[in-house]
């Protein structure tokens, strides 16, 4: 029983062990049933075989009504049983009692991107190269309290992907064109890693995200950064970069924050830009000349575009301003139309500081 | 048309066998059931050793973390083709259009099938759409995985249209052959051949064809719609043009969970004749063997929502199909329990046959109760598109389905050409294919349990081990598969004299010569016992 435990991935939400429960139960009904079954069978195979030179055929033995009715009303019973019990685990699964924190999460080829009311904004990328994945690879997409149930809202940008964490037994698809819902309550702090779980394409296995539940004191500090201080300074960060700052005593932990905000204030518009690009365009756009998604940045300002339909247009502010807002007015030549509109995502001095980095790329 | 066959006889072989004739031609345009059904056997052995190769390379591949040859998009290529390979040139077709046309004639006391031109045009169709399959690898082989799921299938344009159009010339195929093993089972059986003295494999082909016959309509028009979907961008199911991508696996499975029974059910059929000639016993509750399978044929209609319990269906209709999923359960154990019984004060000889009903008695079990954990709503949201899936579908698949075509092939292999095969060397073949099976697909299990997800071209370092030894085993396998075909074909080239009855074998087929004559039996033959009528009185 314990051995089978462990193949199962660690318990850290509320309904795991319902869930593990049933699969116990499952494992042991099915394992009596294996043993009965292939234990006759075995018993029969060497109590029945034929010997050496025995020409004559076994018994004459057709049918028995009453066993067959019996054994086909018992396993009945027993599965019908595993049915109710299952029913349960998932009503548990399906509804949660009361929700502490809803998050909007868009999955996209290839990578998450979670959306907080107040407007945190986390994004996870694609890992393109041939080494094997590590658990450094896995980028933090959520943090959510620990001990409070948490929905996410799902969708997609282009095709299905299922967002899937083992060790919370979460798991479900998101669906282009619509949302779908899931929820988990974490049961303690730690770092759980989250998979697609819906083949999307080529880099399906790469789009390694992690949930992070937190302490409560550290959640509260976690709403205290405002939105913009962390979606331009901190969101990028590596998780435990962030759980020290979360971690920091009341004083050094404000201190952190204001000279952040400052220092954000402070900085040139294109370091600003080159930050929102990390944040929101680099897993489409390069900026070392070679060919992504979409077009690459370098060298975009002030050259001439061939567009998909035979047209030219020169490169300039407001070419990119159209561009990031409603990029489906002018595709480029040889591109999809698949990037998403900014249009009332980004506020006009982020879009201005975006424009500003990408004259810098020449 | 039985009136035609009498023959006077003449001697011991006066008539020939259905192999005399020689040519290419006297093959393409053969109207012999047995000859037809070769040639889709051929067919299949083709494609089942490239999409086996499939496997293998991505197997390699998939031995340690990280790249090792094969880019992600090559990869995903492999375990499409070996998927849709597998599933619709060999597993669907192999036992009923293959063993099945041999066979059901002669088993039911029948000179052909009904429609012998449209048998004809079945296995050209299957060609056509196999053809169909390798030349529409020059436009780009597609990625999709063999379930197409929308929208990432919506806009891969003219390679998708010609997988489609490939899938739905196949479905044709089988269509057909559904259709005329239906009427031939209704209409042809010899005097005496009453529906209670049917071997149990006609019935499982009769069920088969219900199936094939009800349900790959839904998939040839589901696959049009798709091809159109990607030739002129009509949004059936690409929520950006207003089509709804949901719909589409709705549309998949209904054909798609049924044909899970196509493949299952005739294996099915193969257990329960093969148990019962070589325990040499009466099989245990006919009845109740044959009625299974027509339950599972109607009941595995309507249990296609169990593949899509995290896609976005309503609770309501998660509890239903449930419900109704753990209903198809209880028909697949009864015939478990009565195959073990058929054994019971039998005579068992351990022949090629033999070992491999004894194989997938064991690996069919595990198939069968690792679905109980996917059919509960609780466990199968964590384990939905796992290597647990991907484990359970090929014991079921690959450990019972190929398990079923090689104890067929070993089983029937003296009667198709009249030569017995190598014993010593098939048993070898055996060992290695089911320890290379338990080896492959056990660790895949464990893996699933953990959440390692499926179509996965790279995993996290922790997963190692078990890919490791599941990889070993598929060079098992390989050796296993490779040997057996080895032993097959050396058996046709130069294989001993098989005589008529080698097993002592009841049913029809074994009354005739081996191999059989182009019409079947040299007289019109009248049954007077069951196919099954092991050790009973004043009889056999």
């Amino acid at each position: 029983m314990l051995l089978l435990f462990s193949f199962l991935p660690e318990r850290a939400s509320k309904y795991a062990l319902d869930v593990d429960t049933v699969f116990l139960v499952i494992f042991w009904l099915s394992f009596i049933a294996f043993v009965l079954v292939v234990g006759a069978m075995l018993a029969f195979m060497f109590k029945y075989r034929a010997r050496k030179g025995d020409e004559e055929p076994g018994e004459y033995i057709t049918h028995n009504n009453l066993i067959e009715i019996t054994w086909t009303v018992v396993p009945a019973i027993g599965i019908f049983a595993i049915f109710f019990l299952s029913l349960n685990a998932y009503k548990k699964i399906k509804w949660p009692e009361e929700v502490a924190l809803r998050v909007n999460v868009t999955a996209r080829q290839w990578g998450w991107q979670a959306e907080y009311p107040d407007g945190k904004k986390l994004i996870t990328g694609t890992l393109k190269e041939e080494k094997a994945i590590t658990p450094e690879d896995f980028q933090p997409l959520l943090y959510v309290p620990a001990g409070e149930p948490v929905e996410v809202i799902l969708t997609s940008q282009d095709v299905i992907h299922s967002f899937y964490v083992p060790d919370f037994r979460a798991k479900y698809d998101a669906v282009p064109g619509r949302y779908t819902k899931l929820w988990f309550q974490a049961t303690k702090p730690g770092k759980y890693p989250l998979y697609c779980a819906e083949y999307c394409g080529d880099w399906h296995s790469r789009m390694p995200a992690l949930v992070v539940a937190l302490k409560p004191k550290e959640w509260e500090r976690f709403q205290k950064i405002d939105a913009s201080t962390f979606n331009n300074s901190l969101a990028s960060m590596p998780v435990d970069s962030l759980l020290a700052i979360l971690r920091l005593p009341d004083e050094e932990f404000s201190k952190f924050v204001g000279e952040q905000k400052k220092a954000m204030a402070a900085l040139p518009l294109h370091k600003r830009g080159e930050m929102i690009y990390q944040r929101l365009c680099a897993s489409c756009h390069t900026t070392d000349g070679s060919k992504s998604i979409g077009p690459t940045f370098k060298g975009l300002y002030g050259k001439t575009e061939n567009l998909a339909d035979g047209s030219t247009v020169k490169v300039d502010e407001n070419y990119l301003r159209e561009s990031i807002l409603d990029p489906n007015a002018k595709i480029v030549a040889g591109f999809q139309a698949v990037m998403p509109p900014f249009q009332g995502q980004l506020s006009e001095e982020e879009i201005q500081a975006l424009i500003e980095f990408i004259k810098t790329l020449k | 048309m039985i009136e035609a066959v009498k023959v006077e006889r003449e001697g011991a072989r006066p008539h020939g066998t259905y192999l005399d004739k020689r040519g290419l031609k006297s093959w393409l345009f053969t109207l012999d059931h047995k000859r037809i059904g070769l040639m889709y056997m051929a067919i299949s052995i083709l494609f089942f050793l490239v999409g086996g190769l499939f496997a293998l390379i991505f197997r390699t591949e998939l031995m340690f973390p990280g790249k090792q040859f094969l880019s992600p998009y090559a990869h995903n290529v492999l375990f499409t083709l070996h998927g849709a390979i597998l599933i619709f040139m060999v597993i669907i077709p192999f036992i009923p259009a293959g063993f099945g046309n041999f066979f059901l004639p002669i088993m039911i006391g029948a000179r052909d099938v009904a429609f012998p031109r449209l048998n004809l045009m079945s296995v050209w169709l299957f060609a056509i759409g196999g053809l169909l399959l390798l030349f529409s690898l020059l436009f780009g082989p597609i990625d999709t995985g063999w379930t197409f799921y929308t929208p990432y299938s919506a806009n891969k344009g003219l390679n998708v249209f010609i997988v489609s159009l490939s899938v739905f010339i196949l479905g044709m195929s089988s269509i057909l052959t559904g259709l005329n093993f239906i009427v031939t089972v209704h209409k042809l059986r010899a005097p005496g051949m009453t529906w209670g003295r049917l071997p149990l494999f006609v019935w499982a082909l009769y069920a088969t064809s219900i199936v094939q016959v009800i349900a790959t309509p839904v998939l040839g028009i589901t696959l049009l719609l798709l091809g159109l979907e990607n030739l002129f961008n009509i949004g059936f199911f690409d929520p950006r043009l207003g089509g709804d991508p949901v719909l589409f696996q709705h549309l998949f499975w209904f054909y798609s969970h049924p044909a899970v029974y196509l493949m299952i059910l005739p294996a099915f059929g193969v257990v329960s004749d093969v148990i019962s000639v070589h325990s040499r016993k009466h099989i245990f509750g006919y009845w109740f063997i044959a009625a299974s399978s027509i339950a599972i044929a109607f009941i595995g209609f309507i249990v296609w929502g169990h593949h899509m319990f995290t896609a976005g269906m309503s609770p309501t209709a998660d509890i239903l199909f449930s419900f109704l999923t753990y209903f198809v359960a209880v028909p697949t154990a009864v015939k478990i329990f009565n195959w073990v019984a058929t054994m019971y004060k039998g005579k068992i000889r351990f022949t090629a046959p033999m070992l491999y009903i004894i194989a997938f008695l064991i690996i069919f079990l595990v198939g069968g109760l690792t679905g109980l954990f996917l059919a509960s709503l609780g466990t199968d949201i964590h384990l939905h598109d796992t290597y647990f899936v991907v484990a359970h579908f090929h014991y079921t698949m690959v450990g019972a389905a190929i398990f079923a075509i090689f104890a067929a092939a070993f089983h029937w292999l003296p009667k198709m050409f009249g030569r017995m095969y190598d014993e010593r060397l098939a048993k070898i073949g055996w060992f290695f294919n089911f320890t290379g099976f338990m080896l492959t697909f056990a660790p895949q299990f464990i893996l699933g349990m953990y959440g390692m997800p499926r179509r996965y071209w790279d995993y996290p370092a922790e997963f190692q081990p078990l890919h490791f030894v599941s990889t070993l085993g598929s060079y098992m396998i390989a050796i296993g598969v490779l040997l057996s075909l080895y032993v097959i074909f050396k058996a046709i080239k130069s294989g001993e004299k098989a005589p008529d009855n080698p097993w002592g074998g009841l049913s029809l087929e074994w009354q005739v010569p081996s191999p059989p004559p182009t019409e079947n039996f040299v007289e019109e033959p009248v049954v007077q016992h069951g196919p099954y009528d092991f050790g009973k009185k004043g009889g056999h």
